[in-house]
């Protein structure tokens, strides 16, 4: 069962009267449990394509699903809530909100799911924290921990809410290797132990080495797509 | 719902600075329009108390005919018969008192001096029930009906010399043109502390009146007193039509609206001040679109994230909204409070007019108090909440409109 | 030259910001001129007509007048005035003496009365120190021996009287017995002066010594400068020269218009402090935000190595630009309304009537007034305070590390 269908898809961007196309013709599917790096140099549209797998943006003409639904058409407030319960993301920069303690930051995707029970919020929030082994992290805020705690918080966040796909953009490009190797491994644990699909937008050999399967871009198209072992 | 206040909340905090500089002149702003407003409605309040007290009334009776010259007092143009018509008027809904007054012109001598002063014939007892009379007497007593004695305004007694227990000769034109003369002993000295009032003013029993100005049985007015000021107009006109038996506007109630120009300045004065408030809250609401909207493109990746992961637009808004409230709650609360005390102070103690305004021939006090009202205070407060949020709408949209891929885009 | 052009292009990249800013320090700066024109104006108008109706630039009283002069008192008239006079003539600093006799009275067509003053004056001499016969609206001024009156219009209005109709006088004589004189009506005044328009009746001297037993006294003499700066020198050199007076000044005896003036200027100085808060506090936040916004800016400027001092000026710069933009117009659009008031002034003539003697002398016209200095100094007030209210938001944004102040996206 696919989790994220793309059939077709094309982006156009305008640049003043120009119109550029940053992807072309693509025709991607990711299951449950995938655990996918996809590489491409600087202006290839890995950003744009995860983008729109993120459901951040539309794409031009084409069509993307996500589990059984068409989001193609979706607008902006349909997509949010797709976004919410579906997607989860880890970034670079980690992008934690500064002023709200780790446990206010994993705690907050729920908030925005509307959950108000305070008890089954503490729950979910203090055994996801558990797995990332950074319960004792709780109250403290970003600017107090150092940067691979704070992707721990992060890809907490992502877990959270149980999302089909989580969606990883140089998630270890901020951290020394060695932190970097460790998070990578959470990562395939949460993906073993959740059948999270996990998408990794990366440079780093070190993740594609973990990566089950390698989708590379050029110039807006993807020119292979591997599975290894 | 509470989380967004707690997220708020923090914001805030974040950058104490900026919040401080945008707060303060929120601050600044309803402080300022609080104890305005508050002074200036205590002033007005003042002079339109002297204004019907001493001249006024809420309705004045008068005859049609008298209100053409009624600067020079014109004493042949009198009600006749008054008491039928102080029976009426007496009977009519929302009347609380009515009064017959006499009021005349005198060219006063004594001792040397000379001034042109005004005689007013009253009925003590009604007057007493009417404005707490015997309150305004200073030393000595009010007079008394069918005594030959006056009450003289404080500075009348300073200009002419006068002590209780002396005689004041008062020699005038009687309504048919000829010379008469009274000797009155005054029996109290009054102030309303206002100039204009104690300076030119004497009391006098009616009948005495009646008797010096050879107008037995008639007066010049009929003062009265309402329960609601504001339907003064309403009931004029209903007055008029019962007071002229015939059909004939005989004699005529004036409000105290149309009497001088005191309403209408009250009026102008309320709309130019109104302006001059809402002008404050602008420009100072201003600093707080400034940095709302600072804080908005600061934080626009943090928006951007919290966006990709499910915020909606509505959601980013009330963010922004809320913490702009919170900006305005506490700095409208501080300047609520500081406004309070000065118009506070302002009540209690007022500011003096006094010596410039004694040659002024309108009845303004000689020290005017603001009135505290809580009522200004909490709308004061309630205005400053409600301009920082409208001067947040702006940035709130601002922010509603960042694309959360452009926000995250790393530079 | 550079940092100038800098600091201008500056404030037009965020326009909207700068804008308000800019709009606050305008209006208030156009509000200070509007308003201390007007009051001026109104201050100033009123000393003319004083001095061009009731007082000259001396007034020479009997010793003791000046204390009672609100009750007239004939008895403390001066009595050989002509002497007095001759000898004020030969002053050279003097331009022209003339001597009036006032006296309380009724004013009465029959029916009705109302209190009014009447002014007795010379009708050779007055106009050497008064312009009271250029006031003449209707009718004539005095000619040769003729008896009659000239009545200020207010009063002719209440009376609802014309040139040649006739009106009875009542008042006391000097030994306080009662006159009444009925007079016909030569002409009426529009002084725009209240105190004559609403209160006066003009008759010739001579007449109102006679009807008041005045044996040649006057109640005082009125004295006219070739240049009035000199008027308290002149009076100091009077005092000396002649005994037995009270030598007074215009100012001594304006001081019920002195007196209300200042509380009316504290009042609006109130609503300008106000406004003037609310702006600063505007600029220096516009600064401030100016400055975060181009933390990268700051950074980058740092690290080519221009010292802090310099990236502070050169806010203060633009401070001081946005105030200059505002002062300018501020000042423009201040004068221009000033301009108008003083053309065509503000007419609250339907009330001012009613309202009586509010010891301005004004009919209901009130006239701005021009003042170039205060134009200047509220501009100058504008741009430096604007420039030092960005002295503190620009020294905090040029703290920054250039370190941090590059990172900062």
């Amino acid at each position: 069962m696919s989790v994220v269908k793309m059939e077709k898809l094309f982006k156009y961007y305008h640049l003043g009267k120009l119109e550029v196309p940053a992807l072309k013709d693509i025709n991607l599917s990711f299951v449950e449990g995938d655990f996918v790096s996809i590489a491409g140099p600087s202006g290839s549209g890995k950003t744009t394509l995860l983008n729109l797998i993120g459901c951040l943006d539309k794409p031009s003409k084409g069509k993307i699903s996500i589990g059984n639904e068409d989001v193609s058409h979706f607008n902006s407030n349909q997509l949010a809530d797709i976004r919410n319960y579906n997607i989860g993301f880890i970034f670079q920069t980690f992008n934690l909100i500064p002023v709200l303690t780790a446990y206010e930051n994993v705690e907050f995707p729920l908030i925005i799911q509307g959950e108000v029970d305070k008890k089954v919020m503490r729950e979910k929030v203090m055994n996801i924290l558990k797995e990332m082994d950074i319960v004792d992290l709780w109250d403290r805020k970003p600017n107090e921990i150092s940067g691979g705690q704070q992707q721990r918080v992060a890809i907490a966040r992502a877990l959270i809410k149980r999302p089909k796909v989580i969606l990883a953009d140089e998630p270890t490009a901020n951290l020394d290797s060695h932190i970097g190797e460790e998070i990578l491994k959470l990562m395939y644990k949460m993906n073993q132990k959740h059948k999270v699909t996990f998408i990794f937008s990366t440079h780093d050999p070190m993740v594609m080495h973990y990566a089950a399967r390698l989708v590379k871009l050029h110039d807006g198209e993807v020119v292979s797509d591997e599975k290894k072992h | 719902m509470f989380f967004l206040l707690k997220f708020a909340f923090r914001n805030v905090l974040r950058n104490s600075r900026r919040t401080i500089l945008s707060g303060l002149s929120i601050m600044f702003a309803v402080m300022i329009v609080i104890y305005m407003w508050s002074f200036i409605m205590g002033m007005m309040g003042d002079v339109v108390d002297l204004f019907v007290q001493s001249t006024s009334g809420h309705i004045r009776v008068v005859n049609t005919e008298y209100l053409k010259r009624e600067k020079m007092l014109p004493l042949n143009k009198n009600i006749a018969n008054y008491q039928k018509v102080l029976d009426v008027v007496e009977k009519t809904p929302g009347v609380k008192l009515v009064t017959p007054r006499i009021k005349f012109g005198v060219l006063m001598e004594r001792e040397g001096k000379n001034k042109p002063v005004f005689g007013i014939g009253i009925d003590p007892q009604k007057e007493e029930q009417a404005m707490n009379f015997s309150k305004k007497i200073i030393e000595g007593r009010p007079i008394m009906m069918g005594k030959e004695e006056a009450n003289v305004g404080a500075l009348f007694a300073r200009d002419f010399g006068l002590k209780v227990g002396d005689t004041l000769t008062v020699v005038t034109q009687t309504a048919h043109g000829s010379i008469s003369a009274m000797n009155l002993k005054v029996a109290g000295i009054f102030s309303f502390g206002a100039a204009a009032i104690d300076r030119r003013t004497f009391y006098m029993p009616i009948d005495k009146a009646q008797y010096l100005l050879d107008i037995p049985n008639r007066v010049t007015e009929i003062f009265v007193l309402l329960k609601n000021e504001n339907k003064a107009p309403m009931i004029a006109a209903m007055l008029d039509k019962k007071i002229n038996a015939s059909g004939a506007l005989k004699y005529k109630a004036r409000a105290w609206q149309e009497q001088g120009f005191v309403f209408l300045w009250m009026m102008m004065a309320k709309y130019i001040y109104m302006t001059i408030y809402a002008i404050i809250l602008f420009f100072a609401s201003f600093t707080i679109l400034n940095t709302m909207f600072m804080a908005v493109m600061e934080r626009a990746k943090e928006i951007g994230m919290m966006k990709a992961m499910g915020m909606r637009n509505s959601q980013v808004k009330g963010v922004v909204l809320l913490e702009a409230a919170i900006i305005g709650f506490f700095a409208s609360m501080i300047g609520a409070f500081l406004g309070g005390a000065i118009s506070y102070g302002l009540s209690v103690a007022g500011i003096a007019f006094g010596g410039g305004m004694e040659g002024v021939d309108m009845a303004i006090p000689m020290v005017m108090y603001g009135k505290f009202s809580l009522f200004y205070i909490f709308v004061g407060f309630l205005m400053g909440i409600l301009f920082s949020v409208l001067a947040a709408i702006f940035p709130a949209l601002r922010a509603a409109r960042f694309e959360p891929a452009e926000a995250l885009r790393e530079i | 030259m550079l940092y100038f052009s800098l600091a201008f292009r500056n404030i037009f990249r965020n326009f909207r910001r700068t804008f308000f800013t800019f709009l606050a320090i305008a209006f208030g700066l156009a509000v200070l001129i509007v308003m201390d024109s007007m009051l001026q104006g109104i201050d100033q108008d009123s000393f003319k007509k004083i001095i061009n109706y009731e007082t000259g630039h001396i007034k020479i009283f009997y010793k003791g007048y000046e204390k009672e002069k609100d009750d007239f008192p004939l008895d403390k008239s001066i009595p050989n005035p002509e002497q007095i006079m001759r000898e004020i003539r030969k002053l050279d600093e003097v331009k022209g003496v003339t001597s009036r006799v006032n006296f309380r009275i009724m004013l009465s067509d029959g029916v009705d009365q109302l209190p009014a003053i009447g002014v007795a004056i010379s009708p050779q001499d007055d106009e050497k120190v008064f312009l009271l016969k250029d006031a003449v609206d209707k009718g004539s001024f005095f000619e040769g021996d003729e008896e009659g009156i000239l009545l200020g219009e207010g009063l002719a209005e209440d009376f609802e009287v014309e040139v040649g109709d006739y009106l009875t006088i009542l008042t006391r004589t000097r030994y306080e017995t009662y006159q009444a004189m009925d007079y016909r009506i030569k002409g009426l005044l529009k002084t725009e002066d209240p105190q004559i328009d609403w209160l006066a009746v003009v008759i010739p001297l001579n007449i109102a010594q006679d009807a008041l037993d005045m044996e040649g006294a006057v109640t005082e003499i009125d004295i006219r400068l070739k240049d009035p700066s000199k008027v308290e020198e002149f009076r100091q050199k009077l005092s000396e020269q002649i005994k037995g007076v009270e030598v007074l000044t215009w100012k001594d005896l304006a001081q019920d218009v002195l007196a209300i003036s200042k509380s009316k200027y504290s009042f609006s100085i109130m609503i300008f402090c106000a406004i003037v808060l609310i702006a600063l506090i505007g600029i220096s936040n516009t600064i401030l935000m100016a400055a975060f916004e181009r933390t990268r800016e700051i950074g980058v400027l740092a690290a080519m190595g221009m010292k802090r001092r310099k990236i502070v000026m050169m806010f203060v710069m633009e401070g001081a630009m946005i105030g200059f933009l505002g002062s300018v117009v501020g000042c423009l659009l201040g004068s221009f309304l000033a301009f108008l008031t003083i053309k065509y002034g503000i007419d609250y003539s339907f009330m001012m009537r009613d309202i009586g003697n509010i010891g301005y002398r004004s009919t209901g016209i009130f006239y701005g007034m021009w003042r170039p200095g205060m134009i200047l100094t509220a501009f100058i007030f504008g741009v430096v305070v604007s420039a030092l209210v960005s002295i503190y938001p620009a020294f905090i944004a040029s703290r920054m590390e250039p370190t941090d102040a590059l990172k900062k996206v």
